[in-house]
């Protein structure tokens, strides 16, 4: 789905049809399993999405369920910028949820992955078994927080708050299971890639336009990180 | 050459502290404890040293487990239900039966004195001795599995741990 009124319409017919008596066709159609796609391509990394996201879902300062890093890299042509728009991937295996010790978090019939705050004791396992630090403990709630696909937005037909408000439409939502979606259209008219395939997680978030180099552990020296940390001399670390 | 960073986020530890002083209280303890079964199996010695250091660093880890849960009220979620599938939740039950035993264990050795020990005594020092091995096994467990932290999720690592408790 490329454009918020088509993904409406979508959603419109969808909940139409389940009013309405169900035929065979749909009674035997695949449910749905969420996936986005973001096309580098057109990202500028002006962090709308992170605002969108953030008003969104109540997100305290200096904490993030999506943000879009921005890095330097060497080409051919001297050096060039990189964004890397970064979420919860909503892996098909998440590591995240066998560690959780009170069931804290699974995932939902269309594939999100999500916490039940209520449940969750903070006791931050979850977190550290993400191996892409897309989970963290919300200073406001005292639990486990991440990126739930916007579930609330997307269980009545609306788009995730990122994708909404992107204005390069760099973030595409929708069906996997669909193959006229238009996610699965652009995956099929395009390389994608996922983050950290070495961890074999099965991730549901795909990038057109992914370097190599992003897509395993950024290895990162000096930079605003080493300003951020008072370095006063160039350092490496991983992110 | 590396990427140079221009603007992203760093992530706080989540895990504070209050986690390294449990694993060294609880690893300090349930070694004592092995010490302790060890020595009471073999018939070399009483080792009463052994177990007061066993029951009181045992006693003593909850409290900077139950800190570094950032919900501390909610720890009776542990035992509302059951997730075989995470070690930490082994864990919870490890703990408590650690603790309590390795009480009673010393509740029972003061009792009697210089009197001879007991059978129950005897068996339940054995007991403590499984539960030790249950506590350095759940823990250095529970951090070897985590893929995402590649110095956890090594084969030494556990081995490591458990060589220094």
């Amino acid at each position: 789905m490329n454009s918020r009124r088509e993904f409406l319409k979508l959603a419109m017919a969808g909940s139409t049809a389940a009013v309405a008596a169900p035929t065979a066709a749909s009674a035997q159609a695949k449910p749905k399993r969420w996936g986005m796609l973001v096309d580098l391509r057109k990202c500028i990394g002006c962090q709308a999405c992170t605002v969108a996201c953030t008003i969104e879902n109540d997100v305290p300062e200096g904490q993030h369920r999506t943000a879009v890093p921005v890095y330097e890299l060497d080409g051919p042509d001297g050096p060039s910028q990189a964004v890397l728009p970064r979420l919860c991937n909503h892996c098909d295996e998440p590591p995240c949820i066998p560690v959780c010790p009170v069931n804290a978090t699974f995932k939902t019939d269309e594939g999100a992955v999500v916490v039940e705050a209520e449940q969750c004791v903070a006791c931050g396992y979850c977190v550290q078994a993400c191996p892409y630090e897309a989970r963290f403990i919300n200073h406001k709630t005292g639990v486990a927080d991440k990126c739930t696909f916007c579930v609330h937005r997307t269980s009545v037909g609306l788009l995730p708050a990122c994708v909404e408000t992107c204005v390069g439409n760099a973030r595409v939502f929708g069906d996997l299971n669909d193959p006229e979606s238009d996610i699965r259209k652009l995956m099929a008219q395009h390389e994608t890639k996922g983050l950290r395939p070495e961890f074999k997680t099965g991730p549901n978030v795909y990038y057109i336009g992914l370097d190599d180099r992003l897509a395993s552990t950024v290895a990162v020296g000096g930079g605003a990180r080493d300003l951020r940390q008072g370095l006063e001399t160039p350092a490496h670390g991983e992110v | 050459m590396p990427a140079v960073d221009l603007m992203s986020f760093d992530h706080e530890a989540v895990w504070r502290p209050w986690a390294v002083a449990y694993f060294l209280l609880v690893g300090t303890g349930a070694g004592a404890a092995l010490l302790l079964a060890y020595a009471r199996l073999v018939r070399v010695a009483e080792a009463k040293g052994a177990l007061i250091v066993a029951a009181s660093f045992a006693l003593a880890s909850g409290l900077p487990l139950l800190a570094d849960l950032h919900q501390p009220a909610r720890f009776m979620h542990f035992y509302s239900g059951a997730a075989p599938g995470s070690i930490m939740w082994w864990g919870s039950w490890f703990l408590p039966l650690f603790i309590g035993s390795t009480l009673l264990l010393a509740f029972m050795t003061g009792r009697r004195g210089n009197a001879p020990m007991c059978a129950g005594e005897r068996t339940l020092t054995m007991i403590v001795g499984v539960l030790a091995l249950c506590i350095l096994g759940y823990t250095a467990g529970e951090m070897s599995v985590v893929s995402a932290r590649p110095v956890w999720n090594t084969l030494g690592f556990p081995v490591v741990l458990i060589l220094t408790a």
